[in-house]
């Protein structure tokens, strides 16, 4: 009787796309909001940015 | 529903909409590589939930406008409320909790801090980070309009810099939108 050669049940991923980040569908609001951050805000934010202390 | 088990189910939800965040900033980041080298390292910012380990953070705060530690009790009454802290690796830079109402329609910010004092890494960003997470639990859990509560009078030009106006009720608030495809 021939011998069956078990795979692996653990997936190997590939090593060119473990690290690369996963594209999220964005609305056009989203799409602005991340453009904010990225250029950070116009005007000089404040620590308090709502809710009465 | 069991009110358990709609404990568990915004946990999940809150949590989503942190790790997609997340995952937005990473990807942003990846863009701007791409496109030349960048002072900011967005893949260092975390969102998480308000912990213990973030309120030992808070306590580092110089004269901090709100006393966080009260969170612990709201989130407790609260299944729905969205708590964040805002990272830049172990640096905390922001606090924020958000709440939608009975119907889930409108959530409010009820609260929005940045790290007092001084400058953090996230200077300028805290606002829309926390915009960022927001947006993406209220469109899990189907919001149509986030309302700032009590804005401040120096802070309503970044929200509305965000797409937050005011409405006809005199409320600084955002309509939502479905995905674009």
């Amino acid at each position: 009787m021939r011998k069956v050669i078990k795979k692996s049940p653990t997936k190997k991923s590939s090593p060119t796309t473990e690290n690369k980040p996963i594209a999220v569908e964005l609305t056009a609001s989203q799409r602005h909001i991340l453009q904010v951050i990225a250029t950070g805000t116009e005007t000089e934010e404040p620590s308090l940015l709502a809710g009465r202390p | 529903m069991p009110r358990e088990r709609t404990h568990l189910r915004y946990q999940l939800y809150r949590s989503r909409a942190r790790k997609l965040a997340g995952i937005n900033t990473a990807h942003l980041q990846h863009e701007l590589e791409r496109a030349g080298p960048t002072v900011l390292d967005l893949s260092r910012v975390r969102f998480e939930a308000i912990s213990a380990q973030a309120l030992n953070a808070f306590e580092r705060w110089d004269d901090p406008h709100f006393s966080w530690g009260e969170v612990v009790g709201w989130k407790a009454r609260e299944p729905l409320a969205l708590d964040l802290a805002i990272w830049f690796d172990e640096v905390l830079c922001g606090l924020c909790f958000a709440n939608p109402n009975n119907s889930r329609q409108r959530i409010r910010i009820v609260r929005l801090e940045g790290c007092p004092g001084g400058v953090h890494p996230l200077k300028n960003r805290i606002a829309p980070l926390a915009i960022l997470v927001i947006e993406q639990y209220a469109q899990i859990i189907g919001s149509r309009f986030i309302e700032v509560q009590e804005p401040l009078e120096g802070a309503i030009s970044i929200y509305q810099q965000l797409g937050f106006y005011f409405d006809a009720e005199g409320r600084l608030v955002k309509a939502l939108e479905s995905l674009v495809s």
